[in-house]
């Protein structure tokens, strides 16, 4: 896959959260339980500041690396991130390098490959933080940007 | 040392025999530019031109500027490259109506040493020298094409119908299918410059991503 390597200033995301792990049979519904509770509870409307209307899927807090467990976080990035809505989190994506792919398609078909490519890769990644930008809303063909982090040379 | 000259030392990746053959692509960095259109008539593909032969010279020339990049070493000039595409459906290089409708990505490889660092700055010194040039579309990208078979095509590139045809055959006989997607396309290595070289003595090296049959 082709990338591009970029320095990424701190951003600040609003969002709700939830640990879980690759390996896990509940890693699936986990993660689309977070989507359908960001849109359908009003999390996303109620984020104040919020700083384009992109949706963000981050993966955080990796215990060791991607076979291990990590947090996802599905958020918008906000301003201040002073009063957030109830049930939400306030996280820190950390200023850096990154590895820059953009992918096309099927927004669930798309990111599955996206992931099973990426594992094959020798990437030099430092498991900190990751994530997915989401840049339309459209399912058939959607736009998405994924940031991996890497490590400083 | 001589000059490294990236088409004596990869053979394998610049110098296909006429018979098509399979090989692992690892990863390199090209200086890539996206567009559409005919590559002989739209303005788009000019500009790309000028864009990649300009920053790939910026940074070849960049040891004369004091700004020397680290780890820099003496290079020929790697040849162009073009990934081919149409919209909606993926082109497999055989069936070609209206150029007109190509989409392209221009792209020429760049030495190991060039980071994202010495591309803005060979950025900032094309800018210098010419104002008017956007190079806004230029990326710097990383990219290990993977598995590909692989054919050298001799002659006008309005001929490679028939040695894409054949390049295809011999995938399907090894054992493999085409696997040309949004990530990996119809891919060409120009070895000459069609405007000094006769059209039967062109070499162009065409490449498609291909998998394991199932």
């Amino acid at each position: 896959m082709k990338y591009e390597v970029v320095n990424l200033e701190e951003k600040k995301v609003v969002g709700v959260s939830a640990r879980t792990n690759n390996n896990s049979p509940e890693m699936g519904r986990v993660i689309g339980g977070l989507w359908s509770k960001f849109y359908q509870e009003e999390i996303y409307a109620g984020i104040q500041e919020k700083v384009n209307n992109k949706a963000l899927g981050i993966y955080t807090d990796y215990e060791g690396n991607e076979k291990d467990d990590y947090t996802v976080v599905v958020a918008c990035e906000a301003g201040q991130a002073e009063a957030v809505p109830e049930g939400t989190v306030v996280k820190t994506i950390p200023a850096g390098k990154y590895a820059k792919f953009v992918i096309v398609g099927d927004v669930h078909q798309a990111v599955a490959d996206f992931w099973g490519k990426l594992w094959q890769m020798e990437l030099p990644r430092t498991f900190v933080c990751d994530f997915e930008e989401y840049q339309n809303s459209d399912m058939e063909q959607a736009e998405i940007h994924v940031y991996i982090g890497l490590k400083e040379e | 040392m001589g000059k490294m000259d990236y088409k004596k030392v990869y053979k394998d990746l610049y110098m296909p025999k006429t018979k098509p053959a399979v090989i692992e692509v690892p990863e390199m960095t090209f200086i890539m530019v996206d567009g559409k259109g005919n590559p002989n008539t739209s303005q788009e593909y000019k500009e790309a031109m000028e864009v990649l032969y300009g920053l790939s010279w910026s940074i070849k020339m960049s040891k004369m500027s004091g700004m020397k990049p680290e780890g820099y070493f003496e290079y020929v000039m790697p040849p162009l490259e073009g990934l081919w595409w149409t919209q909606g459906e993926p082109f497999d290089g055989i069936h070609v109506k209206d150029k007109d409708k190509f989409l392209w990505t221009a792209m020429i490889r760049q030495p190991e040493f060039v980071t994202q660092e010495v591309f803005e700055q060979a950025k900032e010194t094309f800018a210098k020298k010419k104002p008017n040039v956007d190079t806004s579309k230029a990326r710097l990208v990383f990219w290990a094409e993977g598995l590909c078979m692989q054919v050298m095509h001799l002659g006008s590139y309005d001929d490679e119908p028939v040695t894409i045809q054949k390049l295809e055959a011999f995938v399907s006989e090894s054992g493999y299918v085409c696997d040309i997607s949004d990530d990996r396309q119809h891919h060409e290595i120009y070895l000459n410059n069609p405007d000094k070289t006769a059209p039967e003595h062109l070499k162009t090296v065409i490449r498609h991503p291909i998998r394991k049959k199932k």
